[in-house]
């Protein structure tokens, strides 16, 4: 028995849950759960059938030692964790985007409204 | 032979065709979708070559195109943009729980 793979789990948890506090993303535990759940059930049935067609094995020097079918806890619970970063990581990269959007837009609506600027702002 | 490529290319290929098909979200927000893609990209190169390399598992080359970046197999690459795919589908659709009023 031994917790690596948990440990490597916990690890992108605990840098997933300081990118939602960092960037202040929400994330209700119900809309999360109705997103992940199909997803994980979906990539864990793939999971499944390659493990039992041979494309891909787990070392079970790095494993609790605790199976769910031919699946280590530690994969399922990967397919939850790994969908939760997922959706940090997209809702910051839409934060990010919408706010960039936002400033070209107040910069652009500035000079169309004619409001003289600073540079160019006298007529001739 | 390479059934884990074909399978991680027709996931990828089919995550993107449902996201732009049924995602309008996903449709309006390309710049969004090229960093959220670049995160993925990153993370996974990093994470996966660690447990790799680390040996957490272990891929069967003759499911695979045997193209390894460095130790990482392609294939995973696809896999994980998939994972990417879907979860951002379903993140979308779900319904939130504090909706705007339009009127």
């Amino acid at each position: 028995m031994s917790f690596e793979y948990a440990a490597y789990l916990a690890l992108i948890l605990t840098g997933t849950l300081a990118l939602q506090r960092a960037f202040r993303i929400q994330l209700p535990a119900r809309r999360l759960v109705v997103a992940v759940l199909p997803v994980a059930a979906f990539f864990i049935a793939w999971d499944v059938l390659a493990v039992d067609a041979g494309h891909w094995s787990f070392n079970p020097e790095f494993l609790l030692g605790l199976f769910i079918g031919n699946q280590p806890v530690e994969e399922i619970a990967f397919f939850i964790v790994v969908p939760t970063f997922y959706v940090v990581a997209w809702e910051i990269s839409k934060k990010r985007m919408q706010g960039k959007k936002k400033t070209k837009t107040t910069r652009n609506s500035r000079a169309i409204s004619g409001k003289p600027s600073k540079i160019g702002g006298r007529k001739a | 032979m390479m059934e884990y490529t074909a399978a991680a290319v027709a996931m990828f290929l089919a995550g993107l065709g449902l996201n732009l098909k049924f995602n309008p979200v996903f449709r309006k927000n390309q710049a969004a979708i090229m960093v959220a893609t670049g995160i993925v990209v990153v993370a996974q190169l990093v994470f996966d070559n660690l447990t790799v390399a680390t040996g957490f598992w272990h891929f069967n080359d003759a499911a695979t195109l045997g193209i390894r970046i460095p130790f990482m197999p392609l294939e995973n690459l696809f896999f994980g943009l998939a994972l990417f795919l879907f979860t951002a589908l379903f993140w979308e659709w779900s319904p939130r729980s504090h909706r705007r009023s339009s009127g």
